[in-house]
């Protein structure tokens, strides 16, 4: 078993370890959610076998490559998945920050009255409380 | 009285730019999608299918917000609903109407009946599961009872329009009961107050001067079929006397002077041997004057099961079929003939308009038993035309029930439509809910079901999420290429309006 | 030509408050004549008199002849400098200060109600600066040029200042319409921004006016782009709102868009915004300065030589067309205007200020062309203007 790390911009590098006809990936998951590692995997499963498993490290997560087919070279498959491990966490935190605002939104798009400011639907005008209607 | 003199400077009577970009601290990232585009670039697409290109240092940047707002795409980010950087909740409320649009084909719920009258033809089509070649009325006609029931039940739907679509078989060998079903519709619409629309597909071998006065006379229009050139549509679909365009053609012609040009459509299906023939499949459609195509896709367990082995195809090459054709039609527009493939139509409307694609094909929720539905001869009741094909072959998952026995409560509240609506929704799909055409794209649960073996399916194997990738990456290389002939093209295709001619691209 | 609205005369001491009437050159019945004002070079006789909601005339009234006129036609004003502008079927206002402003003209395409001075709006560019003053009371005269404005006129603007400041009175307003002038297309100037509650949007769909169209501008797809160019925070987003809401609500709207410096760079993407998120507008009308009220001393701010922008108002015209929005370029000459675009551009200023230069007399397509606002002949036009020969 060789040991590379695969450079990318993101500077913590992953352990990796070859046999034949499988690899393993360690993946660490201060810096990676487990969501983005089994979203990546999933991408993989018609290239290859994928296992997650836990780590003999703690807070490590492992993902053990199984070629499908004799000869298979899983070099190439384990750099396209480490930059699709990147895509998957900015994903992550994409869903974490907009998630919310997503529901918010399908949610408004199907509802009768206005989920967000009760003044808009009910508010008198002729009050005019949040004084629109002021005059410069 | 004097008034008192201040020692404060009067705010000026109009106040700069500043004043008003009352901006939080930093941005915050509404939902989107994004995708890895050639040449270090990122598609990012928002929830309503509004797109940019980002180049990948400016994604990151803006992902990681650090992207400042005299970037160049900033505002464009912002305007078109990316970032949000003020305390607003207006865009919010812009997107939520927005949604409702794009989803709004689910007003009304059920609109496209299909009727099977009958499963008897006098065609042996490759890709057809269903038809017999056979006299026997009783056992393969749909009877009045059932055809009556099937009308009651479609106006049960909530819809203000309902189309009626015959199909079969070839759908004309049972007149009768395609004359009642539009007769006791429209007898129970002068209480209902919908607004009907009648098609018959039809192979046109039947079709006689008595029955053209008929749709005539009753606004009905006709879809055919025309897979290409003769020899292949006589290939594609055999019959005894192996004449099948010659009688598509001939009738075509009448159909034509009896209805109207335009009240008779065709429709194309692509097997293997079509696969060489892209420029001239499109040529033919041009050659009989049709005004549109769809390159229609096979799924493998679209051919009927004892000619479909050397039929079958993958997906790749219909890829390269469809865009040979496609490029065909663009020439054959650019030299002045107005053609439209449907495909990509439907595509483009939801990548380049607000609007949602109306085929059932490309929904989310999918069409299938929401959107659709199709009453078979014998009174089962299937959620599309593949479901009831899926049962002449043994497979009865997607019946949702029968005219006889059960109503409308139990049919479109069952359990089988529930569990079919559980695969339809594209938003919770492994592989789809990630990805940059989920707003583009469309659900098939039945087809997931046939070829994966659940509803849900398994994206990096689906040869349904291929295609569509494909085609979809393709129309936007068009689209960016720059031509402007083909932008406004897709534009007319996608918005449906023929307007002035604008001189920068004539070609002269 | 300007036309001229207003003319000058002398009030007897007995016309004490203002009122309107319909102009008429012959005698009536007495059962109108309370309707009218009676309008002639030289009176007629006293008797002729009576009734009249108002009488004028070019002749000189001395001070004995007005306190015995007094008893006959109290309402009068003499000495007028000029009746020629004013025609049969006109509505006129005559004031205790002896002036006479026309408010409606029979046979015009261009009549309007201003119904306030009032805004709660600044644009930088405003024809029509606001004014703060109370003139709510003036409804009544408003809702009197209803009663008498002729009811096969094709179309009535409401302008302003901001109508909407009129809340209900501005909802009974368009109901009068609606009763009165029903065949009559009424087109309503509004930032919109008192739309922001969806109340006011119900109420005026609820009156159910058969022809009627709200115009309100939208300068930019970016917010403070927008608020700064209509000098208010937030107005950006309660346009939108009540845009939203008047949509809702089956209210058509157009969209209207001055170009000038601070809104042409954005111009094609502000009409991806427009296609995106206002697609149910019924119009959208891209609109050159007028070089009136506040463009005066910000004209060197938002000055630009159309022949600038023209790329960007080709690119967002086409746009719009292409997807099936109705598209209009008003107050553009067509000799700055790139020929593909023609087809878009409306005769759209208003008779009484539409003005061309004199070599405009040699041009062949100045049938087609709007031609200038009286305002850019004095204050600046483009330096490209030059006859058409075709």
């Amino acid at each position: 078993m060789t040991s590379m790390s695969i450079r990318d911009s993101q500077p913590t590098p992953v352990a990796i370890s070859l046999g034949h006809n499988q690899a393993a990936l360690e993946v660490d998951l201060t810096i990676y959610a487990e969501r983005a590692v089994s979203r990546a995997s999933y991408k993989f499963t018609d290239r290859c076998y994928l296992l997650l498993s836990r780590s003999e490290q703690p807070g490590w997560l492992k993902v053990t490559f199984g070629a499908k087919h004799e000869k298979q070279d899983l070099g190439p498959l384990l750099g396209e998945f480490c930059n699709e491990l990147l895509d998957q966490q900015i994903r992550d935190d994409l869903s974490i920050e907009a998630g919310p605002i997503r529901d918010l939104i399908v949610a408004q798009a199907f509802a009768e009255g206005n989920l967000l400011d009760p003044q808009r639907d009910d508010g008198s005008y002729e009050d005019d409380a949040l004084g629109i209607g002021t005059l410069r | 009285m004097e008034s008192a003199r201040s020692d404060k400077p009067r705010p000026p009577l109009f106040r700069p730019l500043d004043h008003y970009r009352q901006r939080t601290e930093g941005y915050r990232l509404l939902p989107f999608r994004f995708m890895r585009w050639p040449a270090k670039e990122v598609l990012l697409v928002n929830d309503v299918g509004e797109f940019i290109f980002l180049e990948d240092q400016r994604f990151k940047a803006f992902v990681g917000h650090r992207l400042d707002l005299t970037d160049p795409r900033y505002l464009d980010l912002k305007a078109k609903h990316f970032l949000l950087d003020t305390e607003s909740n207006v865009p919010i409320e812009l997107l939520a109407t927005k949604y409702r649009t794009k989803k709004s084909f689910l007003e009304g719920f059920t609109k496209l009946h299909l009727f099977v009258v009958t499963l008897r033809c006098d065609h042996s089509c490759h890709y057809c599961q269903v038809s017999r070649v056979s006299t026997n009325r009783s056992k393969y006609d749909m009877t009045k009872e059932t055809a009556k029931k099937a009308v009651e039940l479609m106006f049960r739907s909530p819809s203000p329009a309902l189309k009626v679509e015959f199909q079969g078989g070839e759908s004309l060998l049972n007149f009768e009961v395609i004359r009642y079903v539009v007769e006791y519709s429209q007898e129970l619409n002068v209480r209902e107050g919908r607004n009907l629309e009648y098609v018959v597909a039809t192979n046109l071998v039947p079709l006689t001067d008595e029955i053209l006065e008929y749709l005539r006379d009753h606004s009905i229009l006709l879809s055919t079929s025309l897979d290409g050139p003769e020899a292949l549509h006589n290939s594609n679909r055999p019959r005894k006397g192996n004449d099948s365009y010659a009688i598509t053609v001939r009738n075509l012609q009448r159909a034509r002077e009896v209805l109207g040009h335009d009240r008779v459509s065709a429709v194309m299906t692509t097997t293997k041997l079509s696969l060489g023939q892209p420029r001239e499949i499109v040529d033919e459609y041009v050659r009989r004057k049709f005004g549109s195509i769809f390159l229609r896709s096979i799924s493998p367990y679209g051919f009927a099961v004892r000619t479909g082995e050397a039929l079958r195809y993958e997906t790749s090459e219909f890829l390269s079929f469809y865009k040979q054709a496609l490029q065909r039609i663009i020439e054959v527009n650019r030299e002045g003939y107005d053609f439209v493939e449907v495909y990509a139509q439907m595509l483009l409307t939801k990548m380049l308009t607000p609007f949602p694609s109306l085929y059932v094909d490309l929904q989310s929720p999918s069409g299938a038993g929401l959107g659709a539905v199709a009453y078979n001869y014998d009174g089962e009741v299937y959620a599309s035309d593949e479901a009831r094909m899926l049962s002449e072959m043994g497979d009865k998952t997607f019946r949702l029930g029968n005219l006889h026995e059960e109503g409308y409560e139990e049919i479109f509240g069952g359990e089988s439509l529930r569990a079919l609506a559980a695969g339809s929704v594209l938003e919770t799909l492994p592989g789809c809910t990630d990805c940059a055409f989920l707003p583009y794209c469309g659900a098939d649960p039945i087809f997931n079901h046939r070829t994966q073996g659940d509803v849900i399916g398994h994206r990096p194997t689906s040869a349904f999420c291929s295609k569509n990738i494909e085609i979809i990456r393709h129309l936007f290389g068009l689209i960016r290429e720059g031509d402007p002939f083909v932008k406004d093209l897709f534009t007319r295709w996608a918005t449906g309006v023929r307007s002035e001619p604008m001189t920068r691209y004539k070609v002269s | 030509m300007s036309l001229r609205l207003q003319t000058q005369g002398k009030p007897l001491p007995s016309l004490t408050r203002s009122l309107l009437g319909r102009i008429t050159t012959t005698s009536l019945e007495s059962e109108i004549r309370p309707d009218h004002i009676l309008m002639a070079d030289l009176l007629p006789g006293q008797n002729d008199l009576r009734g009249y909601a108002g009488v004028l005339t070019r002749e000189s009234v001395s001070p004995d002849w007005a306190e015995d006129l007094a008893q006959f036609a109290p309402a009068m004003i003499h000495s007028v400098s000029t009746l020629e502008h004013l025609q049969e079927g006109d509505v006129a206002a005559m004031n205790p200060n002896g002036s006479v402003r026309t408010l409606y003209r029979r046979g015009s395409r261009h009549n309007a109600i201003l119904v306030t001075e009032r805004c709660n709006s600044f644009c930088v560019m405003c024809s029509q600066p606001p004014k703060r003053v109370d003139d709510r009371r003036l409804i009544a005269q408003h809702l009197r040029l209803v009663e008498l404005i002729d009811p096969t006129t094709e179309a009535l603007g409401i302008t302003g200042g901001e109508p909407t400041l009129l809340k209900k009175d501005l909802l009974w307003l368009i109901q009068r319409c609606k009763e009165l002038l029903p065949t009559t297309s009424l087109h309503v100037l509004s930032n919109g921004r008192l739309f922001y509650y969806g109340a006011f949007a119900r109420d005026l769909a609820a009156i159910g006016h058969p022809d009627l169209m709200i115009g309100i501008p939208l300068y930019s797809d970016i917010d403070w782009e927008h608020d700064h160019v209509v000098q208010a925070v937030g107005a950006f987003d309660q346009t939108l709102v009540g845009l939203q809401h008047l949509g809702r609500y089956g209210v058509p709207v157009e969209i209207r868009v001055v170009i000038h410096r601070d809104t042409y760079k954005r111009l094609p993407e502000l009409a991806e915004f427009i296609y995106r998120n206002l697609t149910f507008a019924s119009h959208v009308a891209l609109m050159g300065l007028e070089m009136m009220g506040f463009a005066i001393p910000n004209l060197s701010d938002l000055w630009i030589d159309p022949v600038e922008y023209a790329p960007e108002l080709v690119e967002a015209t086409s746009f719009l067309a292409h997807r099936g929005m109705n598209v209009s370029i008003y107050n553009h000459q067509l000799c700055v205007v790139p020929r593909e675009i023609w087809s878009f551009c409306k005769r759209s200023i208003s008779d009484w200020k539409n003005d061309y230069l004199p070599e405009c007399g040699e041009c062949t397509v100045r049938e087609r062309c709007g031609g200038f606002f009286s305002s850019s002949l004095q204050r600046g036009y483009s330096s490209s203007i030059r006859p058409i020969v075709m």
